[in-house]
């Protein structure tokens, strides 16, 4: 393959990528929804998100893995096909879904400890 | 030196699956295998044979330390060196991506006009 056509093989996937954004972006808006509607079915009388998302994990698990994934990928895949804003939004996305996460996991744990003694 | 010429890419997202492949065959001349999970990657890899498998950190299931370790655990395949590839990877998770067993870590997003040249450089070093 000729420089010629790998650059217009690149440039076909960079057209492709862009066009299924939109249906990438609703799957991670769904899946926020989703998660938010997981911590209010536990009729939490916390103010805060992390504080939703303690009570109402594990059942709140899955929902978080798929939205940190979706948000990860768009991540790794957004200035590979040459949109360095969309990487580096997804990036503050990606960190801020991580530390949720962790929190949703670490918090719970750390009530069980603290209960213990 | 044995050459670098058959690659496994483990990575759940297909964009980055299109992307790596054009760029390791096309740039890079080598062989290209991909698979969508770790549990695909444990049927293929005995089947293809690779001389490096590239894992992706984060997928659904089995996820790529899991599949390293399971790949470890393989008498068969133990000794393939595995290369994790990982957004916004930070310097302590090298190490424990190392500590696992991985020879190095790339990071997403990458170049696709010199992610062969990153891979072979990879497999370079690990042959010297």
């Amino acid at each position: 393959m000729t420089n010629a056509m790998l650059s217009k093989e690149l440039f076909r996937l960079q057209d492709a990528y862009l066009k299924s954004l939109p249906d990438k972006l609703a799957k991670i808006k769904e899946s926020w929804q989703n998660v938010l509607r997981i911590c209010e079915m536990m009729q939490s009388d916390s103010d805060t998100i992390t504080e939703n998302l303690q009570c109402s994990y594990p059942w709140n698990r899955d929902e978080l893995i798929n939205l940190h994934r979706l948000v990860h990928n768009l991540s790794g895949s957004g200035l590979t096909f040459g949109f360095e804003a969309l990487s580096k939004t997804a990036q503050v996305l990606d960190l801020f879904y991580k530390g949720l996460f962790r929190r949703a996991i670490l918090l719970p744990l750390n009530n069980a400890i603290k209960s213990r003694f | 030196m044995p050459s670098l010429q058959k690659v496994l890419m483990v990575e759940d997202d297909l964009d980055i699956q299109v992307i790596g492949r054009l760029a390791l065959e096309t740039v890079g001349g080598l062989m290209v295998e991909t698979c969508s999970s770790g549990q695909d990657c444990l049927k293929v890899a005995p089947q293809f044979r690779p001389d490096l498998i590239l894992l992706d950190v984060m997928m659904p299931g089995m996820d790529g330390p899991s599949t390293l370790k399971a790949l470890k655990d393989d008498p068969g395949l133990a000794k393939i060196p595995i290369v994790f590839m990982t957004a916004k990877v930070q310097i302590h998770e090298v190490e424990t991506y190392k500590s696992m067993g991985a020879v190095a870590v790339i990071a997403k997003p990458f170049d696709p006009m010199t992610l062969a040249n990153q891979v072979q450089s990879l497999w370079d070093q690990n042959h010297d």
